[in-house]
């Protein structure tokens, strides 16, 4: 890829450890996410699917540094994030922000949406406060939601509208990054076409580039440039969009697209069901974490890790399988 | 309060004769503040016996109501307050509640969405598989362990002699869900209510579990009512669909005719908002969308429920509530411009 790379992951892992007991014996260690390594390149949007604890929560609050890589590192316009002062790495952060999941829970129901919205321009000094009164109404009117929304509080909105109010306080400090933390699985059904499309014409106006995080594969197909996919805290395969969907390297991926519901009753088509349930990320399997539920596996995969390599169909298309 | 009730649908009743017909139904929720809300708004529909029948509405629409009103397990604050649900010629709703605790569990099996609030922490497995046929079945006890050793394997579970004395917290998501349909298949009912018994797990685990129920209810011959917000799942799934809005059934087809031919605009809406992600499709630009929102029940609706965000609306959408009509053989409507569509 010829553009440069606005983030850069180099083998990033966070890895929480299990105590038990009154005495907080250690018992283990989950590596929610484990040496992976990507780029997002500007203007892109990647998409990141996996099922639940496949670590892609905690790859996105890494790669904003909400938690603290325990290997690895994250670079963002080219300066690790580890080595910055804090000051610097609060500066960094404006151009960083993230879009939560719930606009129920992650909304201050005592703080009116203007208070909301100037919190993140107070905290960065950015602007006077004729300033940020501008700014606030510019951000209502940038998400579709009324000038007269500033002073009312969350409860007053339905589920769509509070989250507009969240992706414009996202907004506000004027970020080019924007991690999408599953947007729109939180709303009713004939309201998350609207939030997508927002999302996208956003993207197009303010030159984002988002990391979507989602397990709606159909809507990740539609709003992403590129798609990874993550299995116990690995990244088992990254590709082209269009690539990804219609030419699957990785039995997972196989298995996971061959899970997305038909949206024709007449279609007939070889589904792919897993056999087992996703083993314990305290003890994954050896080799290949895949293994245990994958149709191919051979002796090979329970020896030896797989790592990314190049698939045929083009360079920007890598698998971490044997088989492949 | 004025409120709109909905002509019961007529149905050819030479068709079949149905395992279940409720008809005119009407819930009603008393909320905090000594109001109430009418959940469900007078609907009308059957199942016949092995048939499946999906109920598709968003959050708040009435479905869930509705399923649990049919087996007596509305919340404390939910009243039937008018309607019939006929079952083998006895109306479920006016049955005394010992007379429906012996249909429910036994005809009628329940499946929920939530398979770790749904079984009781501190009893293991096998105890609580063997209750509803020491309920309902007057089947000794070694034959019950045998026959819960028997449900175990029919529902997937690897090694069922010794996993019927493990506790609820030893088995995952997926196969807690599978336990829970094997409770509710344990004795053999003809009709099967499964609450969106999918939206809690995980992709993968959830094709388990509709590949599961659909192998059981063929092995069975029993019906099933699906609960869900999820139309794309019922695709693949079922033989016919209700589309319910604000307490109202807005559309019953077919699947087939559902997802060719929609002939309201709202599932007419909720099918164009879907991305379409089949191999080789190209994705669009912008995804068509339903604006606004759907209602506050609170509000006391005249005229159909969906006119704010409709694109076809009429000036009469907004005054009187379009009745559902057959507009085709099986497919009926609840829209004044259902011809057009």
């Amino acid at each position: 890829m010829s553009a440069p790379a606005l983030v850069e992951a180099r083998n990033l892992s966070l890895h929480f450890k299990v105590t038990q007991g009154a005495l907080r014996r250690a018992v283990g260690t989950v590596k929610a996410v484990d040496n992976v390594s990507f780029d997002i390149v500007e203007g892109e949007t990647l998409g990141l699917v996996g099922e639940s604890g496949c670590g892609k929560s905690s790859t996105g609050r890494v790669l904003l540094r909400l938690a603290k890589p325990t290997s690895g590192q994250v670079r963002f316009v080219g300066q690790d994030l580890g080595r910055l002062s804090p000051s610097e790495l609060r500066r960094a952060r404006r151009q960083m922000q993230m879009i939560f999941q719930s606009p129920f829970t992650s909304l201050n129901p005592r703080l009116t949406v203007e208070q909301t919205l100037r919190e993140p321009l107070e905290i960065h000094g950015l602007g006077s406060n004729s300033d940020r009164e501008a700014r606030v109404q510019e951000l209502l009117a940038l998400v579709g939601l009324d000038p007269g929304a500033a002073c009312l509080r969350p409860h007053e909105f339905s589920g769509g509208q509070r989250q507009r109010i969240g992706i414009a306080r996202a907004l506000a400090t004027g970020p080019r990054f924007v991690v999408a933390d599953e947007p729109i699985s939180a709303l009713d059904v004939s309201i998350r076409a609207q939030i997508v499309n927002l999302m996208l014409d956003l993207k197009a106006r303010l030159g984002l580039t988002y990391l979507l995080i989602a397990h709606d594969l159909g809507m990740v197909r539609h709003m992403s440039d590129r798609v990874a996919v993550m299995y116990l805290g690995r990244m088992v395969e990254i590709a082209e969009c269009d690539d990804l969907f219609d030419h699957p390297g990785h039995p997972y991926t196989k298995a996971l697209l061959s899970a997305i519901p038909p949206s024709d009753p007449d279609a007939a088509r070889d589904r792919v069901v897993l056999e087992g349930d996703l083993p314990s990320p305290l003890n994954p399997p050896s080799g290949c974490r895949f293994r245990t539920r994958c149709p191919m596996a051979t002796e090979l995969c329970a020896l030896e890790e797989p790592l990314l390599r190049v698939l045929g169909s083009g360079p920007a298309h890598r698998v971490a399988c044997h088989h492949a | 309060m004025a409120m709109m009730v909905q002509e019961p649908a007529k149905r050819e009743s030479s068709d079949f004769a149905p395992l279940l017909a409720v008809n005119d139904l009407v819930i009603r929720i008393s909320i905090e503040g000594g109001d109430s809300v009418t959940a469900v708004r007078g609907i009308s529909f059957s199942i016949a016996a092995g048939e499946s029948l999906a109920l598709v509405g968003e959050s708040g629409c009435g479905k869930s109501m509705t399923a649990l009103s049919l087996t007596g397990l509305l919340p404390r604050n939910g009243r039937v307050v008018q309607g019939t649900a006929f079952w083998s010629g006895r109306d479920l709703l006016a049955l005394p509640a010992d007379a429906l605790r012996r249909v429910r569990g036994r005809d009628i099996g329940m499946v929920f969405q939530d398979p770790t609030s749904s079984l009781n922490p501190v009893l293991t497995i096998g105890q609580q598989l063997t209750e509803g046929m020491r309920e309902h079945r007057r089947i000794p006890g070694w034959a019950r362990l045998a026959k819960a050793i028997e449900l175990l394997q029919l529902v997937g579970i690897p090694d069922p002699e010794t996993r019927l004395r493990s506790y609820p917290h030893e088995f995952s998501g997926g196969q807690r869900q599978r336990i829970l349909i094997a409770m509710a298949i344990a004795c053999q009912p003809r009709l099967l209510v499964a609450d969106e018994p999918t939206t809690a797990l995980d992709a993968t685990i959830q094709a388990q579990i509709v590949e599961l129920l659909k192998g059981l209810q063929k092995r069975l011959g029993m019906a099933i009512l699906w609960i869900t917000h999820d139309l794309a799942l019922v695709a693949g799934l079922v033989d016919r669909v209700a589309v319910m809005y604000a307490g109202l059934i807005v559309e019953q087809a077919p699947v087939r005719d559902l997802f060719n031919r929609p002939r309201h605009p709202y599932t007419l809406g909720l099918l164009n908002s879907m991305p379409q992600t089949g191999v080789g499709l190209q994705a669009t630009a912008a995804l068509k969308f339903i604006p606004g929102t759907p209602p506050d029940l609170r509000a006391t609706t005249l005229g159909c429920s969906f006119a704010p965000r409709c694109s076809m609306v009429l000036d009469r959408c907004r005054t009187e509530q379009p009745a559902r009509v057959a507009v085709a053989a099986g497919h009926e409507s609840a829209c004044f411009r259902a011809g057009e569509l």
